[in-house]
């Protein structure tokens, strides 16, 4: 189902339209002075060389147990200002972990990354949906 | 006897002045040089990315191609490392040894990027390869003792 567009404005944002919550939407006649600023970043971790050599050197490792692990972490904002002045901003992180054993991989970084920027992009969807504040000043002469 | 020794005198302190601000002299030009390369980096419109594999005995002798988006970069080996240029957008940077390894960057222009390749262990003499962007600080360091790939 296509979330209902909130916010229509300028939109500053350079990245891949796909990750960009469909509540807001360029347009440019009738955008009512809306400016959308989003952004996203991402960071990784996971286990060291060292330790997953040790974890790999444990007998339990034959029969699955992991023997490392991936850590996705993304972060994205979304700032919706009127006039140059700011009226909402909502925000949301995502941590993905996967461990790998001998028998499996872990999700890789890239997959990790877009699943977190998925469900990054639903998460400020609901959130600005569910924004009575927002709704209330929109209503508002 | 006294004006000879006068004009002597000078020539030696000529030399000896020549000599001592010729170096200076070269290293002002060569400072000129550096100072000038970051301008010419921040104009170029291209980033780039260094792909690189520490020296490790976990998969030692295990060799894998490193590719950004369709293009080959390199056949990395532990302890080398490669370069290439990219078009500033979202580019992945992924290998397939047995199973795909891939990180994806937010490339920006005249940036540098740093991703650490390594393989990890499966079952028997499984292995699989491994990628994750590092922050500039971590990679440079790591970076600067791999070897740069021959072409």
């Amino acid at each position: 189902m296509q979330p209902y567009v909130m916010v229509c404005g300028d939109i500053r944002y350079a990245g891949n339209a796909l990750y960009l919550p469909s509540t807001v939407a360029a347009c440019e006649n009738g955008s009512g002075g809306y400016t959308v600023f989003f952004s996203h970043e991402q960071d990784y971790s996971g286990t060291s060389e060292a330790y997953e050599l040790a974890l790999s050197l444990l007998p339990s490792y034959m029969v699955g147990s992991p023997t490392g692990k991936d850590k996705v972490y993304v972060y994205s904002q979304l700032k919706v200002s009127q006039d140059g002045r700011e009226v909402a901003t909502y925000s949301a992180a995502c941590l993905k972990e996967s461990y790998r054993t001998i028998f499996s991989g872990a999700v890789n970084n890239s997959e990790g990354r877009l699943q977190c920027l998925n469900a990054l992009r639903a998460n400020i969807e609901n959130q600005m949906l569910r924004d009575e504040q927002f709704w209330t000043r929109r209503a508002a002469p | 006897m006294k004006p000879m020794l006068r004009c002597l005198r000078a020539v030696l302190l000529a030399c000896f002045l020549a000599g001592a601000l010729a170096p200076a002299g070269a290293a002002l030009a060569q400072g000129a040089a550096v100072d000038q390369e970051p301008a010419e980096r921040q104009e170029s419109p291209l980033a780039t990315i260094n792909v690189y594999r520490t020296k490790s005995l976990i998969g030692l002798g295990v060799y894998f191609d490193v590719y950004a988006g369709d293009k080959k970069i390199c056949h990395l080996q532990e302890g080398q490392y490669c370069t290439v240029q990219v078009v500033p957008g979202e580019v992945e940077v992924w290998s397939k040894f047995m199973t795909k390894g891939a990180v994806t960057l937010d490339v920006r222009p005249a940036q540098e990027y740093y991703v650490k390749a390594s393989v990890t262990k499966g079952f028997f003499l499984f292995w699989r390869p491994h990628l994750v962007e590092v922050v500039e600080r971590i990679g440079k360091g790591e970076l600067s003792r791999c070897d740069r790939v021959e072409e």
